[in-house]
């Protein structure tokens, strides 16, 4: 069944975007991101145009983090203390973002900034992230202790002040370190139109050695709101959000996320950021490819649309 | 002597004769365009069309008759039509992609205005038995994008080709020779799909009647194409009211993820 999107200006398969928007819901419930890293690219290489995608990806964002982070608060894996000072730091993150998009595309370097910016951040997190979990994959082969926390190790994290209790993440930290990450992935978010969660759940992992299962909580509820202003400063200063697209897209992601969510549950913290640098590895390797093959068309042709 | 002088006698009533036959032949065949000339009426299938959500192209009949046909038939061949249809103006960039320390990147770039975001051309037979390049665009049936800076190499260049490419891949650019026909001595029409992803606004239907590479006569027609519908209202609050349109997204993006969470529960 095709279907006529208004703001997209073309028509797409009521079935393909639904399918495409539970797959990406179920890993978004499943890792704690928000999955717009996914449905941008899909949604450009199904004939959208890039503003669109970037946008419309962030609103359907919004929607399968809601559902998700509704199942993990449920089983108490959100800290919503925490996830509100990152939250702090993404609020102006993505503003400033939304405005380096707008200058970007006036240059016509918009294509090749993202890439080079996904590649990077891509292959040092995803490298990072698969060496870690394999270690400690091993490690509970062994017979060892596997968590990623390492209680009693103190890093210069520890040294800064206004320090806050997180008591769903059993921290008692500095509220800077997490401000400062909220900031760069909120940049992130409104450069990429993606939640950022790809970057957030191993920072948390990592810098703020928070346990998996509420990073995952914790990283959701903060994605809804900055994909939520991410998709609405991105409504008023470029028209993209396309309605239509996005509801097909969010009724997949919010059934998609809800069997992700305890299929996640059900899984090894381990073996969940395995799973999750694989994935971040192979969104990489295509972003490469696009780098670096000489591309099948020789030319790029824009369109610069004067309005409806 | 006499013999020479009647000889030239002779000679002066030839010429005479033959200017008289030559005034009666130019005047024999100055007599047919006394008849009246041809001239073509043209109209499309629809005026407007409507774009709504299960909108996934359009078929346009363009159809028209010649008046005073000298035709005998629909398949004698007489006359040549061309139908030119053109797609509200744009203005279009193209970029050329160029390998800089080993990463795939835009480099050069032509931008050009008034490019049709639509064209077709239609016509009877191939453009090219009906007229030569010139005469063709002194009718102007050609694309004509013009580039914004002057010191391009005249079109059609790499970057124009680009375009036409482009559009190409999209249906957005369409040559159809054979796709008029003649239905009687003076009917014909001509069929053209319009894809999904055309833009709104006013197309031009140019239809050219020519015998012999000689244009005879020009028709202009127009349609309009829009959205109608929730197409029409989702555009318009986008537009009009940018932040409102934002909100609501959020607003159905949250409510969908509730009535997500409590249908699908897997807890």
């Amino acid at each position: 069944m095709q279907i006529y999107l208004p703001i997209a200006e073309t028509s797409v398969n009521v079935f393909t975007m639904f399918g495409m928007g539970t797959a990406v819901g179920f890993l978004s419930g499943m890792f704690g991101i928000g999955g717009g890293f996914l449905i941008t690219p899909l949604l450009i290489l199904m004939g959208i145009p890039a503003a669109v995608a970037v946008a419309t990806g962030a609103n359907q964002v919004v929607a399968s983090s809601v559902s998700g982070t509704l199942s993990q608060w449920r089983r108490g894996n959100v800290d919503i203390k925490m996830g509100t000072v990152l939250l702090g730091g993404g609020v102006i993150g993505a503003f400033v973002g939304v405005q380096i998009v707008r200058l970007l595309r006036q240059s016509g370097y918009i294509d090749l900034t993202i890439a080079l910016l996904y590649a990077v951040f891509l292959s040092s997190i995803g490298g990072l992230m698969l060496i870690e979990s394999l270690r400690a994959i091993s490690r509970a082969n062994h017979g060892k202790p596997v968590s990623a926390r390492r209680s009693g190790q103190h890093s210069w994290v520890h040294g800064l002040p206004l320090k806050l209790r997180f008591q769903r993440s059993k921290l008692y930290i500095s509220a800077i370190p997490p401000f400062v990450i909220g900031m760069v992935v909120g940049l992130l978010s409104g450069i990429l139109g993606v939640g950022g969660g790809f970057v957030m759940v191993p920072a948390m992992i990592y810098l703020l050695r928070m346990p998996t299962k509420v990073v995952i909580g914790t990283s959701l509820f903060q994605v809804i709101f900055v994909a939520g202003l991410t998709t609405i400063f991105h409504a008023a200063a470029n028209q993209a959000v396309d309605l239509l697209l996005a509801f097909v897209l969010m009724v997949g992601g919010v059934i998609g996320a809800q069997f992700g969510a305890s299929a996640g549950q059900r899984l090894r913290s381990e073996h969940l950021r395995a799973l999750l640098a694989i994935l971040v590895l192979g969104v990489c390797v295509r972003l490469m490819v696009d780098l670096f093959v000489q591309p099948p068309e020789r030319f790029a042709i824009d369109t610069i649309t004067t309005g409806a | 002597m006499i013999m020479a002088g009647a000889s030239s006698f002779t000679a002066a009533r030839l010429v005479a004769r033959a200017f008289l036959l030559a005034v009666l032949l130019a005047l024999a065949s100055q007599r047919p365009s006394a008849e009246p000339r041809e001239s073509i009426q043209a109209d499309t299938s629809d005026r407007e069309i409507a774009i709504e959500s299960d909108f996934t192209g359009a078929r346009i009949t363009v159809f028209g008759a010649v008046d005073n046909s000298r035709q005998e038939a629909a398949n004698s061949g007489y006359y040549d039509v061309i139908m030119v249809i053109r797609g509200p103006a744009e203005t279009v960039v193209a970029r050329k992609k160029q390998r800089i320390a080993g990463i795939w990147m835009n480099g050069r770039s032509a931008a050009f205005d008034h490019v049709p975001s639509f064209y077709a051309a239609l016509s009877t037979r191939p453009l090219d038995e009906i007229l030569d390049e010139n005469a063709l665009r002194r009718h102007g049936i050609e694309f004509n994008p013009k580039p914004q800076r002057g010191d391009l190499p005249p079109p059609p260049d790499e970057f124009e080709n680009a375009i036409i490419d482009a559009k190409k891949k999209e249906r957005l650019y369409v040559i159809e020779p054979f796709a008029v026909a003649f239905l009687g001595a003076s009917l014909f029409r001509g069929t053209i799909k319009l894809p999904a992803k055309v833009r709104v606004g006013t197309y031009s239907a140019d239809v050219y009647l020519f015998h012999d590479g000689k244009l005879l006569s020009q028709h202009r027609t127009s349609l309009f194409v829009h959205k109608a519908g929730i197409e029409r209202e989702l555009t318009a609050l986008a537009y009009n009211q940018p932040w409102v349109y934002g909100l609501l997204s959020v607003v159905i993006a949250v409510a969908c993820g509730l009535a997500g969470w409590t249908l699908f529960s897997r807890d």
